[in-house]
């Protein structure tokens, strides 16, 4: 598994890596003899961790359903393709979870969200992977100061041949936007997403402002709360419908937990 | 895409649950003792099979 090739990385920032599936303990050790795997690759056969963590992929059918596959029985207990960062004291920082995978995708995708996590550039990161759009949220900075204004950044990663609906639009389409759930003295300004580009559907008299590739937008918080406060969850909405040239989805709602540390104070 | 992906498993902010399974020598791994104090990635993927 590609994971091995940051396994050095990971040694060197002192960060310890675990790779979990159902397979057994037999597939396992067959599989690191034969790829020269060091980390632990831990065994959940029967998926009963997988299980109790909620990292059962129970909408196997659906999924293997839009690629044209049968779900083989032995297939059933699958977890969900995922990455969590967890600090010294064990506590998860980041996240980033897969639905959606195309065979040969989801192994860089998910060695992508593992070097994303391990290097961070800038504050934690939430992450969701849908089919046509991967969503990723972060603050410009890991840690607040009171009345200290953070920028969120939302990325929007769409797929070659998709697009997304911003404004101006047509009623009954869903456009691009983003909102914070309110926190007690944490303030929002609206996002700023940039210009889309106008689009055409063929055989539709309207007329689309669409957006594609790499979309980033950016929303002003002030963390206008007392000294003392602590670390804070803002959860943040991304709302967006993406199309094709020949079909679209349904509109999206993804729903992503951040975490801000409030900086040590120092004189 | 209707489904919350980020809530699935476990939240940012809350501690990983501890879990102890064994590895691929069959040696049981309990996984905040195997961290040492260290910071950690746990990666979930599909199978070694397919």
């Amino acid at each position: 598994m590609e994971l091995q090739g940051i396994a050095a990385d990971l040694a060197r920032a002192d960060i310890a890596l675990f790779a979990i599936s159902y397979d057994s303990v037999e597939t396992l050790a067959g599989f690191a003899a034969k790829h020269g795997i060091t980390y632990p690759l831990l065994a959940d056969e029967g998926s009963r961790v997988i299980r109790e963590l909620g990292m059962l992929d129970d909408d196997l059918d659906r999924h293997h359903a839009e690629f044209g596959r049968q779900v083989r029985d032995d297939q059933r207990g699958v977890a969900y393709p995922a990455v969590f960062l967890l600090d010294r004291d064990g506590i998860v920082t980041e996240k980033r979870v897969h639905s959606k995978y195309r065979i040969r995708d989801t192994g860089t995708g998910l060695l992508e969200s593992a070097l994303g996590i391990a290097a961070p550039r800038h504050g934690p990161e939430a992450g969701a992977e849908g089919e046509a759009v991967r969503v990723r949220a972060y603050f410009d900075a890991p840690a607040y100061r009171p009345y200290q204004q953070l920028l969120l950044a939302i990325e929007l990663t769409v797929k070659e041949g998709w697009h997304v609906y911003t404004t101006p639009i047509p009623v009954g389409y869903t456009a691009l936007g983003a909102e914070l759930a309110p926190i007690d003295g944490v303030d929002t300004g609206a996002p700023t997403w940039p210009a889309g580009r106008p689009h055409r559907v063929e055989g539709l008299d309207e007329e689309f402002s669409v957006l594609d590739g790499v979309i980033r937008g950016q929303m002003p918080v002030t963390f206008a709360v007392a000294a003392g406060t602590g670390d804070l969850q803002p959860e943040v909405t991304v709302h967006y419908q993406a199309c094709s040239d020949t079909a679209c989805l349904r509109p999206a709602t993804v729903r992503l937990n951040l975490l801000v540390r409030e900086a040590p104070f120092s004189d | 895409m209707s489904d919350e992906l980020s809530q699935i498993g476990p939240a940012i902010g809350t501690r990983f649950p501890d879990l102890t399974l064994p590895d691929q020598t069959g040696a049981p791994v309990r996984l905040h003792d195997a961290r040492r104090g260290r910071g950690a990635l746990v990666v979930f993927y599909r199978s070694a099979r397919w």
